[in-house]
């Protein structure tokens, strides 16, 4: 199997460029090509791409933006004319970058860590994020539900991270922000509670309360609270209060 | 630059007036005790009376020496006429001060009752220790001076390293390396579309890397040239926006053979390519004019886009405006405004020489 890979890039002469390069790995399909980050956002619920060829530099939104933008984000290997400190920054969490003009070579062992991150990241078989939802899988409008392989991608200040929903243990309310808690970090999202939770698997995320969305295996411990509600103690250690409403529902769920 | 060339005051409580106070003033009690001694006056009386004057004198020149420091005036006159009545100030504050203590004490006042009249004594004390004043206030304006002197060589030193520190950068930063590299990339991929095409915008990239690599930063360049160079730079942009970048260059035959510093346009093309093209997806429009205006080589950049409300100065524009300021003196100008909703316009206007 072949990883979807979207190019995106501003100028027509890049892409060109890259599309060329990519011709000596079968391994790589090259699924479309994007000019802007818009076009990007635009296709990637439809072609489902395994791998982005992502320049940060755009005019419009940048690399950065784009990826913020989406719910979940396949693998990236960033490209960049001049390697700045953003890119520096970057470096322990991106799967790669590549400076343009690209050296074959480069290009090479970034397609190479490509294919074993699908691997590991249970794109079982790379390929896997283009398929049509199986029977009775769970479904909002044309998009299928996030799963815990799925990553998001979430920067603050500095620092970026590509994170698996499986290891974001809490999300909370923050105005109309988001404040993801997962490893010794809990930075802010520009999404409501309400869209992500909309997004995420309900059997998975449980909302416990206005405030609070818990990632339900990392849950403990269940002890009875005041009047009704209950306390969960996750794994962290952080104690997270389920509202009387919202307690009967998780009774129901557990009981399942 | 006339500021950087005054004299610095000097610090309050810097170390130069103390150790100069103290050793003028020891000198001053040296010389009375040496003449007394002399007379063959010296007893402890005597002692205490000069110690008691020479504490006076250090205190009220104290004050005279902060008083001069802060005068900024260069008039030669006016340092003679600030000099002679402070020091006659000095005399009668020094009394002041030093009167009652010797009346308290041993019941005497300081002048001499040789003199025919108090009033004869009194002036005459006046004038003698008005003329020490004098004396010291000259010493002590001759020191300052020469250390103002020297601070002001010092800063002038500081500042022309500073400028040469900042005309490197500014000769770095004249090759963008974003721009380089996409150039290099875009070229590569040329070469396999369009070989002949490719080989000519080679040469445009040599062209304008001998250029901003050349010219040297007291040189001044044709008009001419330096809009041979933008037009270079603006085909090869071209390759990297393509139908996103649509640019035009309009200069008056009469302004072609003006000499300018060079670079001083190209800056201008450069900012308004990245404001105004390659940060807007839909792309937009570059326009360079030229023309002499009332004595004046007046070139105006123009791009599409909008000033951020927040920005009149901004936007890139200080190194561009400092570099024509030091280079074609205090009469360039270099402004930014909107022009209709979608328009950006810089003007610079260099005076012909």
């Amino acid at each position: 199997m072949r990883l979807r890979t979207l190019i995106v890039e501003d100028s027509r002469l890049a892409r060109a460029e890259l599309r060329r390069l990519l011709d000596n790995h079968p391994e790589v399909e090259v699924v479309g090509e994007a000019a802007n980050a818009d076009e990007a956002e635009l296709f990637i619920p439809d072609l489902r791409p395994d791998l982005l060829l992502l320049d940060i530099q755009m005019p419009g939104r940048n690399g950065f933006e784009l990826l913020e933008a989406l719910d979940s984000v396949p693998l990236v290997i960033f490209t960049t004319a001049y390697s700045e400190f953003a890119v520096k920054a970057f470096e322990m969490n991106a799967l790669d970058y590549l400076v343009k003009p690209v050296q074959e070579d480069r290009l090479a062992k970034a397609l190479q860590k490509a294919a074993q991150a699908a691997g590991q990241l249970g794109l079982d078989h790379p390929g896997a994020n283009h398929r049509e939802p199986r029977e009775g899988e769970v479904e909002t409008g044309t998009r299928t539900l996030l799963k815990g392989t799925d990553r998001v991608f979430v920067k603050d200040g500095e620092h970026c991270w590509f994170v698996p929903l499986a290891e974001v243990r809490l999300l909370e309310v923050e105005g109309n922000y988001t404040r993801l808690y997962f490893g010794n970090h809990q930075p802010l999202v520009p999404k409501t509670l309400n869209y992500l939770e909309s997004r995420l698997d309900p059997q998975v995320f449980f909302r416990a309360s206005r405030q609070h969305l818990v990632n339900l295996n990392w849950v403990k411990d269940v002890e009875p609270w005041f009047s009704g509600s209950l306390r969960l103690m996750l794994r962290s250690g952080q104690q997270v209060e389920v509202s009387r409403r919202q307690a009967q529902r998780f009774r129901d769920l557990m009981s399942l | 630059m006339a500021k950087w060339i005054n004299p610095v005051v000097a610090q309050p409580g810097s170390s130069f007036p103390w150790s100069f106070q103290l050793t003028f003033w020891t000198i001053w009690l040296m010389i009375g005790l040496f003449f007394t001694g002399l007379e063959g006056k010296l007893d402890a009386k005597m002692v205490s009376q000069l110690l008691i004057q020479g504490a006076a004198n250090f205190v009220v020149s104290q004050g005279f020496g902060r008083f001069l420091v802060r005068q900024q005036t260069h008039s030669a006159v006016r340092w003679g006429l600030m000099t002679f009545t402070g020091s006659l100030v000095c005399s009668i504050l020094w009394q002041a001060i030093v009167t009652p203590i010797f009346l308290l004490i041993w019941g005497t006042t300081l002048w001499n009752k040789t003199q025919t009249s108090t009033f004869q004594a009194a002036a005459a004390f006046t004038v003698g220790s008005a003329l020490m004043f004098w004396c010291w206030s000259a010493v002590f304006m001759s020191l300052h001076l020469r250390r103002a002197y020297q601070q002001s060589e010092l800063e002038r030193l500081q500042l022309q390293a500073a400028v040469q520190a900042a005309e490197l950068r500014a000769l770095k930063s004249q090759v963008n390396p974003h721009f380089l590299f996409n150039c290099l990339n875009n070229l590569r991929s040329l070469v396999a579309e369009d070989p002949n095409r490719a080989r000519e915008m080679m040469l445009r990239l040599s062209e304008l890397l001998r250029y901003a690599l050349e010219v040297s930063r007291h040189e001044r360049v044709p008009l001419e040239e330096e809009l041979a160079v933008v037009k270079a730079y603006l085909e090869l942009e071209s390759l990297q926006f393509e139908d996103r970048l649509h640019w035009r260059i309009e200069a008056t035959p009469d302004s072609q053979r003006i000499q300018l510093p060079p670079m001083v346009v190209q800056q201008l093309v450069e900012n308004a390519i990245k404001h105004g093209i390659s940060s807007r997806p839909q792309g937009g429009e570059i326009l360079v004019r030229a023309r002499i205006e009332a004595g004046a080589l007046v070139v105006d950049v123009e791009n599409s886009g909008q000033l951020p409300a927040a920005d009149g100065n901004g936007f890139g524009l200080e190194n561009a405006r400092e570099r024509l300021r030091l280079l074609s003196g205090e009469l360039a100008r270099l402004t930014l405004a909107n022009k209709g909703h979608d328009r950006v316009t810089a003007t610079a206007s260099i005076p012909l020489s």
